[in-house]
């Protein structure tokens, strides 16, 4: 009885992917954790994704 | 898991009712109102704590417990109760379920819970029942709402929740990388102003930083970096100070403002560019979709071979090479990308000049502060600047300014020309500068330069950092949904496969004569899942396009079976059929239970209907046997449904006669036999003698069927011994001999059945006298019933070019070739 849901299924080749992906370097585990999250929301993969905290920056003299 | 028995407490219209089906198939038929439909949400609630036609679109004002139990049990939910005893793995399982907690069950013995616990998560997905609800859901359903239904059903809400949570951020991405790359490009132009550089390199600039300190007598520093500018420089007194423009700056902002200005004609031409190409790909929905039909085209040419045969549908491309067409396409995919390019570059290029232009006029106002000048119109100023803020914002995501209607008011030809001629900044300036001529040092400007060079340098390294940490999140972002949606479609699309081929398969055999070439495609496609038949070998539609409501029920049918194969992997081997097959014609229901028979020998069918005739026709094609068929009589609100448990006829008669009550005896009897014989002559093809009133009765059926039955057998012991079949011959001769004894006895006693019940002058039998009635037409009921299967014997036709006809049973005991 005990089987994989469909759910998982993708979330797996999702994970192979990114880890394969030098893209994704050092943030691969943590980027499929959160995936398989029930409901990541935006702002904690878009922190993830960026890296890096981005300031911001504003133009001007 | 099947249900042995079942018993339902005051559940919906149920007071209380007890059914016993040792895992067989059961049918429950009644006129409309009954209950019927009761006993499938009692099933339902029992295994997934539900009742799902109090769930979903429409239902906002039912619930399960206001709704789901028997109205007069509202304030009294613990004695609202389903129990069933079931077989799981070989064991026997008490299962029992109240509406006063749902969610929870108990099981008896305990020690099977975590099993059951196993099972039931399958049943939660609800692919056990089956009614005109569900079919209209993946039939008629449009694209996007069948994806929901089937992502709901294969619990895929959150993945396809995930997915759009990395579109969004993929466009997030998009957009912030160009804000980054703008303010990039707007530092630098600021950095070129200062060291009056005629081009931004940061060669260029560490060259100027070194000229300017040899002015301060300062050595040259080989890197650049905000604490390397004024390395080992001694103190200098400011001229203008730290906060003010340099003249330098303000010449060469006016100087950058003018060239901006002389580029109006470029910028006009870009807009008009834009706007088309972005009219064209509004206009074309595939362009916005280039990847997912490049990625589709790609896949197709490497799953092409020379037999040209489509690795989607699975048919034989007719015109010309497959891979030059799909080649064809890719070009085509290519145009759509190439105009995706096309839109951020040029979006791209008229934000940069935008974002640079509002960047000098924000310094020039400063240069006018500084000398003072109040020439400005500040209401004019507001407007330019608003109005430039709203091209830098639409240029960030172009296509869905356009689509929404936001697009800025102004032009580029205005902004560019006339709008910032209004403001009357460029002239007073120019004037004063030249009045003001050179006001401090070399050394003065130098050590200004410096000092503004320090803060400029920082941000030219922040933004350069923000470029760079933006262009890496897009390409993460990107990635992402990349690598999800091909996981996603990937996994989907074995799964639809699996599905696909198994309704194929189910719908060909419910309709061999007309669809044996029958194809279907179901694919996933972003949000939306694609469901389209072959309509004989025309091409693929909707399957409600051009089908006809019979075959759509049929497909209902069979992508839920499908489904269900997929989804419950057997698991829940009970599958409940709620009224589902009412446009299906009667040869097709004969299809359907040749389909349920052959590829469902181990499910346990739990079947309503309306309709008595297809009840009949389900216990004559062996699908259900006599005590599994429920007959709901009536209802009313006190007591429920009013049913009776079909027993065996000849036990129900037998019980009559032994109370001496030959008048229920002899109704029963005519009643059976009148349906019997109905299904007889349908079965066998009878021939019947029309009547413009359309009513029938046994007198009419029984003949008809006795003829066919005889006709057929002369012609089948007359087949057999012209094959020589000696043993057979001598077999189908016995039978013959036989038959025409039983029916012989039948037929003279006819008379007594038909007096009885339409006279009902019942007083004047006796048991004595009924008995040789009922032992006649046991033994009638017995030429037509196989002995093996219990399926009422027909006549059909072989598949083939010369369809040779027979008459058989459904497990083949029987079998006489009658051609």
């Amino acid at each position: 009885m005990v089987q994989k849901s469909v759910s998982d299924l993708i979330f797996d080749k999702f994970a192979k992917s990114i880890k394969k992906d030098s893209l994704f370097g050092g943030i691969s585990d943590d980027l499929v954790a959160l995936a398989r999250r029930k409901r990541p929301s935006k702002s904690e993969i878009e922190k993830l994704l960026r890296g890096k905290q981005d300031e911001g920056s504003e133009s001007g003299s | 898991m099947k249900v042995l028995n079942l018993e339902v407490k005051n559940i919906r219209g149920i007071k209380h009712i007890k059914i016993g089906s040792q895992g067989q198939n059961l049918v429950v038929f009644g006129p409309n109102g009954t209950g019927k439909s009761a006993i499938v949400d009692a099933i339902d609630f029992l295994l997934t704590g539900k009742i799902s036609k109090l769930t979903g679109e429409g239902t906002k004002l039912l619930g399960l417990k206001k709704h789901g139990c028997h109205i007069d049990s509202r304030d009294d939910l613990k004695n609202t109760i389903v129990i069933a005893k079931v077989e799981v793995e070989g064991k026997e399982v008490l299962i029992e379920r109240s509406i006063n907690r749902p969610s929870s069950f108990k099981v008896k013995p305990k020690k099977y819970k975590a099993l059951v616990d196993s099972y039931l998560e399958v049943a939660t997905l609800g692919q056990h029942i089956l009614s005109r609800r569900e079919i209209l859901k993946y039939i008629t359903a449009e694209a996007g709402k069948r994806a929901k239904e089937i992502q709901s059903l294969l619990n895929l809400m959150d993945v396809e929740n995930l997915r759009a949570t990395f579109v969004t951020v993929k466009n997030e991405a998009k957009a912030e990388f160009k804000n980054a790359e703008s303010n990039f490009g707007v530092t630098k132009s600021e950095v070129s102003n200062l060291l009056s550089l005629a081009s931004f390199s940061e060669k260029a600039c560490l060259d100027k930083i070194n000229e300017l300190r040899e002015i301060l007598n300062g050595s040259k520093i080989k890197e650049l970096s905000p604490e390397k500018i004024k390395d080992s420089l001694e103190p200098h007194p400011f001229g203008a100070g730290p906060e003010a423009l340099t003249t330098t700056q303000i010449e060469n902002t006016l100087g950058e403002t003018k060239s901006l200005m002389q580029q109006k004609d470029e910028l006009i031409e870009k807009e008009l560019e834009l706007k088309t190409l972005l009219e064209a790909v509004r206009k074309e929905a595939k362009l916005k979709q280039y990847s997912l039909y490049k990625k589709l085209f790609e896949a197709g040419i490497s799953l092409v071979d020379a037999s040209n045969v489509c690795p989607l549908c699975g048919r034989k491309w007719e015109e010309g090479d497959f891979r030059v067409y799909l080649k064809e396409k890719i070009k085509e995919t290519a145009a759509g990308k190439e105009k995706q390019d096309e839109i951020d570059e040029t979006s791209s290029f008229i934000k940069g000049k935008v974002d640079l232009l509002k960047n000098d006029v924000t310094n020039l106002v400063r240069a006018h502060e500084q000398f003072d000048l109040k020439v400005i119109d500040e209401e004019e100023l507001k407007s330019y600047l608003s109005l430039l803020e709203s091209w830098s914002q639409a240029m960030v995501k172009p296509m869905e300014f356009f689509e929404s209607g936001k697009w800025p008011t102004s032009s580029l030809e205005e902004i560019f020309g006339a709008s910032f001629r209004k403001i009357k900044m460029v002239a007073p300036l120019e004037s004063t500068l030249k009045k003001a001529g050179e006001q401090f040092s070399k050394q003065q400007v130098a050590w200004d330069t410096l000092t503004k060079m320090e803060e400029k340098w920082k941000r030219y390294q922040k933004t350069q950092e923000g470029k760079n940490v933006s262009k890496a999140f897009e390409k993460r972002a990107e990635a992402s949904l990349e690598y999800f949606e091909k996981a996603k479609d990937s996994v989907l699309e074995d799964i639809y496969d699996a599905v696909k081929d198994n309704f194929n398969e189910y719908y060909q055999t419910i309709h061999p004569e007309d669809e044996s070439s029958f194809a279907s495609k179901i694919s996933p496609k972003k949000a939306q899942l694609i469901f389209e038949v072959d309509f004989y070998g025309r091409g693929m539609f909707p399957p409600h396009a051009l089908h006809s409501e019979g075959h759509q029920d049929s497909m209902g049918l069979c992508l839920f079976f499908a489904l269900n194969k997929y989804l419950t992997k057997d698991a829940i081997k009970t599958i409940v059929l709620d009224d589902v097959i009412m446009s299906i014609d009667r040869t097709h229901r004969r299809a359907v239970c040749h389909l349920l028979k052959k590829n469902f020998p181990d499910k346990q069918f739990i079947i309503t209907t309306h309709d008595t005739a297809w009840a009949k026709q389900l216990k004559a094609e062996g699908i259900v046997t006599q005590k599994n068929m429920i007959h709901f009589l009536n209802w009313n609100i006190d007591t429920g449904p009013i049913f009776e448990l079909d027993k065996d006829l000849w036990d129900r008669i037998k019980e009559d006669l032994d109370k001496n009550d030959v008048p229920s005896a002899a109704h029963k009897l005519r009643r059976d036999a009148e349906c019997f014989f109905e299904s007889a002559c349908d079965l066998l093809c009878a021939k019947l003698r029309y009547k413009g009133h359309h009513q029938w009765e046994l007198g009419d059926f029984a003949p008809a069927a006795i003829s066919a039955y005889t006709g057929y057998l002369k012609k089948a012991k007359s087949n057999f011994q012209k094959m020589k079949q000696e043993n057979k011959f001598k077999e189908l001769s016995k039978l013959e001999k036989k038959s025409n004894e039983i029916i012989g006895r039948s037929q003279i006693e006819q008379w007594i059945i038909n007096e009885n019940v339409h006279y009902n002058r019942w007083e004047e039998f006796t048991k004595k006298d009924f008995d040789p009635v009922v032992g006649a037409f046991k033994a009638l009921f017995d030429l037509f019933t196989c002995s093996s299967c219990g399926a009422t014997i027909a006549m059909s036709e072989s598949k083939g070019a010369t369809p040779k006809a027979m008459v058989s049973c459904s497990c083949g005991k029987i079998f006489w070739n009658i051609e």
